[in-house]
């Protein structure tokens, strides 16, 4: 007999999806997290905590990724990729290893992705370079679990007509929108004069209490990077894995580093052998396992777990896990809101600290502009308020012009007039990183971790392409900037990776020799194993994913339940 | 660039520099160990120059007993300076918040002997050119020899590190030692968010 139903491995997104449906429904389900079991009365406005120490990620002396960054063109024309540990970057690719993963620490601006997001290859045709394919399942296989993910985890937003809006089965959202703040109307007014649709950022956070636990967004201003304190954020702890333990059929291990997934001779998976706080090794056996890791780290405990069966990794015997992994590509800059040039009534109302944006912009999600060439999937725009983190901003300060070091009375006056005369808007934009054989997870030959497990080598490259459509879309959000009076407006588009929004690694497809999922996020010769975090996404979308993981993890659940 | 800042600059090997970069860059560092221990406390009297003393310089004597606190709070006062425009280094407990840093058991231990060698390096340089440690420099003199050491690789770092730890000194909440009262976000009108971190809740105390 097994030790559990089903064993999850992760908490996050991926994870308390499948964890609360499969544990209302009756059965045994083990969570097995590398991370500590924080709660709700463990999370503070704290920036030390959130941003400047190691409390929610490991430390990179004891846990680090390789990091493959493109290095030129060799005399042959083909790329060089030159190494480096985060350790000694300090290029940090861990994301909230506690439970609940990241999304303790999301902004939660939620997107769904649109029709046409399932169909990429179809819809645009091929991209030289781009291992663009369609997906097996359709937006309305996942329209309902949408829905379910607005109403479980609790979305806020109001539902506005769009030329791209994606189709509902509910009028509107079931929470009205978070209050916002002054400069959504100059938003919502720079956009009128444009003629562009200033959207209503849905988001994950409760704008109503719905449970003593789960009470209404306090309004602190500090959202993301930071754990909340009133239970309005919509993560997978909050929302679902505390459902899931108040069953009574499902058990949290925190501290426990699963290491690899032990495989019998019929390829099915028998048990996750697992480390505890204390360095104790265990072995949990399951009647079925879902990885839910994060992207990166899903490929490499797939990649780590040899098996008779998998002698290149669980799932791997056609070299695909690791494999189109994406990030998402865009830029992001600012606009300053100078406050001698405003009213004094407009200048106090800036300065509340509290509400949020909201505000998005979707008009060229698909670009059909003859100046940027043939009709092309295009992404997101989001506005918001710079980050309020206060150390991490004046470090940025302490440099000149000429990037001399600051200090004595002229940094001091650079402080002051920085954060005390002017508001910095952000925008942020959001579009395909498409998927490349030069963007993929593999195991490092020589780097391991502090419990000798080889870790995960990135290699981060980017497709050209990416940055012609971070920048069409990174010019429309400067003219809205223009458009509502900042100053000093500037933005940067790159090739560089956000890593805390990974997903591929694992694409799902019908075709075991070009996928390593089947539909239904099962390992295909590894029928007792599913994948449900990110990892399953041939490609991306061009909004966050978080909402889109909820989503599928839901699908995943129903799945499962149906096969036990 | 000064004999003793080549010196200084060849005295790391590339691969300290990168790994000093890496730490100046990244979210770093467990303090497991304060849990135990507690978080910041001033720094007794005897390590700091007291306010009847401020005006004469110390001895010897008195200087090994107060080293390498007395040049780490005669750079930072250089640093973040009493000009009339908010509050000073000394104001935000600069230096205690600097020696909690440091005592931290977690703290990577090539960034401690950088920061408390540096102090070394600047003194052996302010001897050569001023003939004076240089807390007991005169103003123009201190800022010269910052100037000179932002020439080499190595001082530029020191300094960076320094900085650091007043802007964290400046604008933490209060519980961890620096910003007494909320004097560095009163400064800057920063609004600090809520639930703010209870004496029991540090960020160590999480670990």
């Amino acid at each position: 007999m097994s030790d559990a139903d089903v064993c999850i491995i992760g908490s996050g997104a991926g994870a308390g999806p499948v964890a609360r449906q499969l544990a209302q429904a009756g059965f045994n389900v083990v969570v097995l997290e590398k991370g500590p079991h924080f709660t709700q009365q463990d999370y503070y406005k704290d920036e030390l905590a959130c941003c400047l120490r190691s409390v929610y990620t490991p430390n990179l002396r004891n846990e680090r990724h390789v990091i493959e960054d493109y290095a030129g063109k060799a005399a042959d024309g083909h790329y060089k990729w030159s190494s480096q540990s985060t350790a000694d970057s300090g290029w940090d690719f861990w994301n909230g290893n506690v439970v609940g993963g990241s999304s303790n620490f999301m902004s939660g601006f939620f997107y769904r992705l649109k029709p046409q997001d399932f169909r990429l290859l179809s819809e645009f045709g091929p991209i030289a370079g781009a291992n663009l394919v369609d997906w097996p399942i359709s937006y309305e296989d996942l329209e309902p679990y949408y829905t379910m993910v607005e109403q479980v985890v609790g979305v806020s937003g109001h539902f506005q007509p769009h030329p791209f809006a994606e189709p509902r089965s509910t009028p509107d959202f079931p929470y009205p929108p978070t209050t916002e703040h002054v400069v959504s109307r100059l938003i919502d007014d720079a956009c009128t004069k444009l003629q562009f649709h200033s959207l209503r950022t849905p988001r994950a956070i409760l704008s109503q209490a719905i449970s003593p636990q789960r009470r209404s967004c306090e309004y602190s201003g500090y959202c993301g990077s930071y754990g909340c304190a009133s239970g309005a954020k919509g993560s997978s702890r909050e929302a679902l894995l505390n459902d899931a333990v108040h069953t009574g059929h499902c058990r949290i291990l925190a501290k426990c580093k699963v290491n690899r997934l032990l495989s019998d001779s019929s390829g099915k998976a028998t048990a996750a052998e697992y480390v505890d706080a204390h360095g104790v090794t265990h072995q949990l056996s399951a009647r079925i396992f879902v990885v839910a890791c994060q992207a990166v780290e899903t490929a490499r405990l797939l990649l780590l777990s040899t098996g008779p069966k998998h002698p290149q990794g669980l799932g791997n015997n056609h070299g695909q896990v690791g494999r189109n992994l994406v990030f998402s590509a865009g830029g992001s800059g600012y606009g300053d809101l100078v406050y001698h040039e405003l009213t004094p009534q407009l200048v106090e109302q800036l300065k509340l600290r509290g509400p949020f944006v909201n505000r998005g912009l979707q008009d060229w999600y698909f670009i059909d502009d003859k100046q940027f060439g043939a009709r092309a999937k295009g992404g997101t725009i989001d506005f918001l308020l710079r980050h309020p983190n206060a150390v991490n901003r004046a470090n940025q300060l302490k440099w000149d012009n000429q990037d001399k070091l600051l200090w004595g009375s002229a940094l001091k006056q650079k402080l002051k007039k920085e954060f005390t005369e002017s508001l910095s808007v952000r925008y942020e934009v959001f579009c395909d990183w498409l998927p490349t054989d030069d963007c993929f997870v593999s195991l490092d030959p020589k780097v391991k971790d502090k419990w000798g497990v080889p870790v995960a080598k990135i290699r981060i490259g980017y497709h050209d392409h990416d940055l012609k459509v971070g920048q069409y879309l990174s010019d429309k959000a400067k003219q809205v900037l223009q458009a509502m009076g900042t100053k000093n407006i500037r933005g940067d588009v790159s090739g560089s990776p956000p890593q805390n929004l990974q997903a591929g690694g694992c694409r799902f497809g019908k075709d075991p020799a070009t996928s390593v999922l089947d539909p239904q996020c099962r390992i295909h010769d590894a029928p007792n194993v599913f994948v449900s975090d990110g990892s399953w996404m041939p490609t991306g979308g061009s909004v966050p994913y978080t909402w889109t993981i909820y989503a599928n993890a839901f699908r995943v659940a129903d799945i499962i339940k149906r096969q036990l | 660039m000064h004999r003793l800042l080549k010196q200084w600059d060849a005295s790391l090997t590339p691969a300290q520099f990168a790994k000093l970069d890496a730490n100046l860059a990244r979210r770093e560092f467990l303090f497991d160990g304060l849990k135990a221990a507690g978080a910041l406390t001033l720094l007794p009297a005897t390590m700091l120059l007291t306010a009847c003393e401020e005006d004469r310089k110390p001895d010897q004597a008195r200087l090994s007993q107060i080293e390498p606190w007395y040049t780490f709070a005669a750079v930072q006062q250089q640093l973040f300076p009493d000009d009339g425009n908010g509050p000073d280094a000394r104001g935000i407990n600069a230096t205690s918040y600097l020696k909690f840093v440091l005592d931290a058991p977690d703290t990577d231990p090539d960034d401690r002997k950088f920061i408390l060698d540096g102090v070394d390096w600047l003194n052996r340089l302010a001897i050569a050119r001023f003939k004076a440690v240089f807390a007991n420099c005169e103003p123009v003199e201190k800022d010269k020899l910052l100037h000179n050491i932002t020439s080499s690789d190595a001082g530029e770092r020191w300094l960076s590190f320094l900085l650091r730890y007043i802007f964290e000194a400046l604008l933490t909440d209060p519980v961890y030692g620096g910003n007494p009262n909320g004097v560095g976000w009163k400064w800057l009108q920063h609004i600090p968010g809520f639930p703010r971190p209870p004496a029991n809740k540090r960020y160590f105390d999480l670990l």
